[in-house]
């Protein structure tokens, strides 16, 4: 399955520029969109239905995500200003919708063993105690850190200033809640049914890491991937520790916020 | 559990590794891209100027420097200077230790000043050959400087920076006692309103070619003139572990909205839009201390930039060349065309291979309720 995917995702660039017509997050959820319908429709291949309609919840609202951002500005009342922090917000929303409505139909059609995506489940002191905890300890490392390793070398104060504050907000939450969702919701409990926690705990971590080579592209660091990846491994454990998606997502929101707050765009150097 | 944890450890192992791995090899594909080496000489001060040769001022001795070709020439003045300015015209005016202030020509020193009672802590510069004028930014105030006249003091107070206007019609702008000072001619000054007071030690100042101040405070915050006066733009943060902030060290102006800032720490930090964003201007080939930098040749004579950005390290200087960034592509007709089905037919046997792999080596049929879409 992997291989096909990576063949739909790399293929095009050999003869094409990848910034231009390519539109890499569509072919992505075409692929696994056609692999879920095909695998659904043919009884031999029904046991990878779940797993091919976990990696389309992974790239359908990416794809819808990068849509609305780039939309005309025909729409400025219901999407917002194209390029403003409005519009972003706006698709941070709509991607976290179609994540919950997706996960939501997976947890309800997916074959015995039940999956157990660990959103619902209410938090109990302990998990509120490793969410704080979390938080904490990951701001603590991130200032440790030497800063021109993370590329937190200062605070942009005047695009942070009070009319975009709001809208960054909105955009991180919305954003981190749905690829925990994502990962650590669908597909870890994906992986949960049929392999070894191990297995399935590494092995969304590494698709977490993979998925977010696009940012690299503009990114802070080329260490950005081994990083992300860690902290994949790191929310997988404590999803799985907490039996709760909650820490994950809060500590996500925070790191995303430290992102936008802390770290200086990396374009004009590593 | 122990296996989860155990999953947790080998990752993480895995993921420094390719961390430490990876992030030599990233750093030497761009190395020399941004920043190529200068003269070595230990800059303490540089002059911003839109002439072709700019004077670079060390401890001991002032040089003219071309950063196009490298080419380094002594000034021949008799002590160093404490701080240096070069007009658009390209005359040279340096303040030396003694608090005298004399005129540098291309071709060797000119007549003084003056010669003030306190030294000079900041230099501004205007005029032609033949009638130079110089602002001087002294602990007693400002001081009108020309050929064959008396100093004037403008305005009374601790002056810690003087800035020429870098586009006819613009400004001058001077710090006195934190506080930021205009003036439409260099002889006439006033406060600015509505813009309250930087601390007392601020030196850093700048003026882009839109008009647009920038001026940094010694604890890290960057601050960007607006209709409200100077508002915070840009706050430095700790470098890490129980480092403090780095100090900015010097501002200089390469455009109608961009500019460098040097620090003591991040190297140089470059913004495009007039304070709005801020970008690591290519840290990994620059030692993470600059003292000084400067722009030096037209950078406000057309869309297109042009000239140098000296930067100063501790042992040499470092010249980035400014240029225009490539434009992106635009696809047109049949090869956009050709592109999108190139891209579609890889797509569709991606899902060919797909299947044909689950078919081959996936799984065999289980008993499902996952039969139809949701």
């Amino acid at each position: 399955m992997l291989a096909g995917a990576g063949l739909a995702l790399l293929g095009p660039r050999l003869f094409g520029d990848p910034q231009s017509s390519d539109p890499d997050a569509w072919r992505l959820t075409a692929y696994f969109f056609a692999l879920w319908i095909c695998a659904a429709a043919v009884p031999r291949l029904r046991a990878v239905a779940p797993l091919a309609f976990a990696f389309t919840t992974l790239a359908l609202p990416y794809s819808v995500w990068i849509l609305l951002l780039g939309w005309p500005d025909n729409l400025p009342g219901v999407l917002g200003a194209a390029d403003s922090l409005g519009r972003t917000a706006t698709a941070g929303v709509a991607e976290l919708a179609i994540v919950l409505v997706m996960a939501a139909g997976y947890r309800w059609r997916c074959p015995l063993p039940t999956p157990s995506i660990r959103l619902l489940r209410l938090p109990r002191p302990r998990v509120l105690l490793v969410t704080g905890v979390g938080a904490v300890v990951f701001l603590a490392i991130a200032f440790l850190l030497p800063a021109q390793l993370l590329g937190r070398e200062g605070v942009p104060l005047l695009a942070l200033a009070p009319p975009n504050a709001f809208a960054y907000l909105v955009a991180n939450a919305a954003n981190a809640t749905a690829q925990e969702v994502q990962f650590r919701g669908v597909l870890l409990a994906e992986l949960e049914r049929g392999h070894p926690a191990t297995v399935a705990v590494v092995f969304q971590a590494v698709i977490f890491g993979v998925a977010h080579i696009a940012v690299q592209y503009a990114g802070p660091s080329a260490s950005f991937i081994p990083i992300v990846t860690a902290l994949g491994l790191v929310w997988g454990w404590l999803t799985r520790w907490t039996d709760s998606l909650w820490p994950a997502i809060v500590i996500h929101i925070v790191a995303d916020l430290f992102i936008t707050v802390a770290i200086l765009g990396g374009l004009y150097g590593l | 559990m122990v296996r989860s944890r155990g999953a947790g450890i080998a990752g993480l192992t895995i993921a420094v590794v390719a961390t430490v791995v990876m992030a030599p090899s990233a750093s030497a594909a761009v190395e020399g891209a941004w920043w190529a080496p200068g003269p070595r000489i230990v800059a303490a001060a540089i002059a911003s100027t839109s002439a072709p040769t700019t004077l670079v001022a060390t401890a001991r001795a002032t040089y003219w420097v071309n950063p196009a070709t490298g080419e380094m020439a002594p000034t021949g003045l008799r002590s160093p200077a404490t701080a240096v300015a070069v007009t658009a015209g390209g005359t040279g005016v340096a303040a030396l230790r003694d608090g005298s202030v004399q005129i540098v020509a291309a071709g060797g020193t000119g007549p003084v000043l003056a010669t003030l009672a306190t030294p000079v802590r900041a230099l501004a510069a205007a005029g032609t050959p033949a009638a130079p004028l110089a602002i001087a930014a002294t602990s007693r105030g400002i001081w009108l400087l020309r050929p064959r006249r008396q100093p004037l003091r403008l305005v009374a107070g601790v002056a810690t920076a003087v800035i020429a206007p870098v586009l006819p019609g613009l400004p001058w702008w001077a710090l006195v006692n934190g506080r930021l000072y205009g003036s439409r001619d260099g002889t006439v000054w006033g406060a600015a309103r509505h813009t309250a007071p930087l601390p007392p030690t601020s030196h850093i100042l700048v003026e882009l070619g839109d008009g647009t101040v920038l001026a940094a405070e010694p604890s890290g915050l960057v601050l960007a003139s607006s209709a409200r006066g100077l508002v915070p733009d840009l706050q430095i943060l700790p470098s890490g572990g129980l480092a403090g902030v780095p100090e900015p060290t010097g501002l200089t102006a390469v455009g109608s909205t961009s500019a460098y800032l040097a620090t003591r720490g991040f190297a140089t930090l470059l913004t495009p839009d007039d304070g709005y964003d801020w970008y690591r201007a290519a840290p990994s080939e620059l030692p993470s201390t600059i003292e000084a930098v400067a722009s030096v040749g037209p950078v406000f004579a057309s869309r297109q930039p042009h000239g140098d950005v000296v930067a100063a390290g501790p042992a040499r200087l470092y010249i980035h060349r400014l240029q225009s960034l490539p434009a992106p592509p635009v696809y047109i007709g049949g090869t956009a065309t050709l592109e999108l089905a190139g891209t579609a037919a890889t797509t569709f046997a991606a899902i060919l291979v797909g299947l044909s792999g689950l078919a081959l080596l996936g799984p065999r049929r289980r008993r499902s309720r996952f039969t139809r879409p949701v």
